[in-house]
């Protein structure tokens, strides 16, 4: 049987601010077994992108990380710098968010995708060239020669996102990880992202960690979706499984209004962004303040991640399909009258 | 490109014209003419006007004005009032050296805050950050005559290591070591306010750097540590870096002027001085224009330097 191609356990993200530290990630763990495309979905300030940026130890200085994250067999973070090195851009390639600010606005394009594989494979920058543009060209760039010269600024919000793209593919990393690869750019655009990241699904043997707050580009692409709030994982399942019989509240809410997943934030009640300091974490359930079923119980004690329903392939395991963190599904016991929608 | 740049060379010419003027009526303002300081000429009115008449200054102002812009052109600045020689001939004579030392001083400068200042904003709040801090702070708040003369007392006259006047030793022949040694003591004089000066800014403007996105990218993507700085951070910090540079030229020539004072150092400091207090107006509206021209020529230089650091600049 496969070994997963990322095990992470127990992950803790800790911010230090002036007021203290702030959990934005809490004991959070899964796998990802080679090929397969796993969404992180949650609302902004879930924790959602300080824990796929924990993942290779990239948050500023002043983000802890903790627990444990194997590659293939390796625990990196305990890793020194040196050696991290290695992983990053070679094993794991990262796509962010916002193309713009995530581009050096000084070097052109065929700098920034060729200085990986300088870095990484020891090799010419006229070798890195031929790959570049043959990357170029693989996302869809024409007259990829000339967008080499070409700086940031002068490219349009698109290419801008394919270049990300062509940079993060370039030393065909085994995992990529694509912290809302769509969201900065506009409806058409995000399509034509979506359909190119199918692509490159179908065509590469590559792992993809897909971090999104849109339900709609996970379901697109992705096997298997874990839903974060607050920090923590509140759900997980096959991609469909979730869709057609969501288990947790907040996982309801949001497949009830998708594909407009901003709605969620002013249909429930409560503040938008989950909690900002460890102060105002709730005892109990970390949904309580924004759940419509909200029971004693929930108050009491933060329930665990419980796994429900039988057991089935997962990537090459055979494990839980589903796992989720609610009162509701507690002991196992689902009584007949309780059953969700 | 080349229409910005011939633009910008056409403020620059205008800039030098306003310049001109401006020097022009404020010797005529200024109180005391040359000839009051020469006793035969001070109470004869006769010698007077013959005096002004061969120097044409009987003729109305924007003659006089006109007729010193174009021999200007021609590089004819005049005869100087107290040395009887041509002020072009004064003139260069002394440039060099005020562009040895100020250029030493730059770059000096440069070499010290540079790696002082990247140091300072990888390690910020550290110790050593903050002493490097509280040492910039002490460098921009020494006047630089008093330091000047601290360091002549020092190492000149109670130790006897360096010499405290001039750019090379007298009556010796041309010798590598010696301008060096000569050249030292103004250099740290002129280098340690601008040092500290550049330091902060550098400072500023790597650790405003280092908190962008693309610097995440940059690490995400596994490249070294000194890749980093070199390639991402130091060319994106270098862009406010010119602008400081070019702003701050002023100053150093400012500077330089007290500290050549300070050194005897033959340059056009001394001369500006001198030529003040004796009234050598053509020497001192000389070296308005010559300084102008400089402070002109470097922010020009500046203006091609930042727009081969920055692609963002289109230069229309």
């Amino acid at each position: 049987m496969e070994k997963p191609l990322l095990e992470v356990k127990d992950l803790a993200v800790n911010f230090k601010r002036e007021e203290g530290f702030f959990k934005a990630v809490e004991g959070i763990s899964f796998k990802i077994w080679p090929r397969e495309v796993v969404g992180l979905v949650g609302e902004s300030g879930s924790g959602k992108t300080a824990a796929s940026l924990s993942l290779l130890n990239l948050t500023s200085s002043r983000g802890k990380v903790g627990g444990e994250v194997f590659f293939d067999g390796v625990n990196i973070l305990t890793l020194p710098e040196r050696k991290l090195k290695k992983f990053r851009g070679r094993q794991i390639g990262v796509i962010f968010q916002e193309p713009m600010t995530f581009l050096n606005p000084v070097l052109t394009i065929g700098v920034q995708i060729m200085e990986p594989m300088v870095e990484h494979w020891k090799i010419s920058w006229g070798q890195a060239r031929e790959r570049a543009l043959y990357l170029l060209s693989e996302m869809g760039i024409k007259d990829s020669e000339r967008r080499m010269k070409e700086y940031p600024h002068q490219l349009s919000g698109g290419i801008r996102q394919r270049v990300m793209i062509s940079m993060a593919l370039a030393c065909s990393p085994r995992l990529l990880i694509a912290d809302e690869p769509t969201t900065a750019l506009d409806v058409t655009l995000q399509y034509q992202i979506i359909e190119l990241l199918r692509r490159i699904r179908e065509k590469t043997p590559m792992a993809i960690l897909l971090v999104s707050h849109d339900l709609e580009v996970v379901r697109e692409l992705c096997d298997r979706v874990m839903i974060m709030y607050g920090g923590r994982i509140v759900e997980t399942g096959g991609i469909r499984e979730i869709f057609k019989d969501p288990l947790h509240p907040y996982t309801r809410s949001l497949v009830e209004v998708s594909p407009s997943f901003e709605r969620v934030a002013w249909r429930l009640p409560g503040e938008d962004a989950p909690f900002s300091y460890q102060s105002n974490i709730p005892a109990g359930c970390r949904f309580q303040h924004r759940c419509s079923r909200v029971s004693r119980e929930c108050k009491g004690a933060e329930p665990s991640l419980k796994e429900i329903g039988g057991k089935g392939w997962i990537g090459n395991s055979f494990s839980f399909h589903r796992q989720v963190r609610c009162w509701k599904y507690q002991e196992g016991a689902l009584e007949k009258d309780e059953k969700p929608l | 490109m080349y229409p910005f740049f011939s633009r910008r060379i056409f403020h620059a010419i205008i800039v030098l014209l306003g310049v001109s003027l401006l020097t022009f009526v404020m010797m005529n303002l200024a109180p005391g003419d040359p000839y009051h300081l020469d006793p035969e000429l001070r109470f004869n009115p006769e010698a007077v006007a013959r005096w002004k008449e061969l120097r044409q200054l009987d003729q109305p102002l924007h003659v006089q004005y006109f007729s010193w812009l174009k021999n200007m052109l021609q590089g004819d600045f005049g005869i100087s009032l107290v040395h009887n020689k041509p002020v072009w001939e004064l003139m260069m004579e002394r440039v060099p050296a005020t562009l040895l030392l100020t250029g030493t001083s730059l770059l000096v400068s440069l070499l010290i805050s540079i790696p002082l200042g990247v140091f300072s904003a990888l390690r910020k709040g550290s110790f050593w950050d903050q002493v490097i801090s509280s040492f910039t702070l002490g460098g921009v708040s020494i006047p630089n005559f008093w330091l000047g003369m601290l360091l002549i007392l020092f190492f000149s006259y109670h130790f006897k290591w360096l010499p405290a006047a001039g750019m090379r030793t007298v009556g010796m022949e041309f010798s590598l070591l010696d301008y060096l040694k000569h050249l030292l003591l103004p250099t740290v004089v002129l280098s340690v306010a601008s040092a500290a000066y550049f330091i902060r800014y550098v400072r500023a403007g790597v650790w405003e750097v280092i908190q962008q996105d693309y610097i995440i990218t940059a690490r995400a993507k596994g490249l070294g540590d000194m890749t980093i700085l070199l390639r991402h951070v130091l060319r994106n910090a270098a862009l406010p870096l010119i602008t400081v540079i070019s702003l701050h030229l002023p100053y150093l020539f400012t500077g330089a002027m007290l500290t050549e004072y300070v050194f005897s150092w033959p340059g056009m400091g001394r001369w500006i001085v001198s030529a003040t207090l004796s009234r050598d107006y053509p020497s001192v509206m000389a070296i308005n224009i010559m300084v102008a021209f400089l402070v002109t020529l470097f922010n020009l230089v500046a203006d091609l330097l930042y727009a081969s650091f920055d692609p963002r600049i289109k230069y229309r």
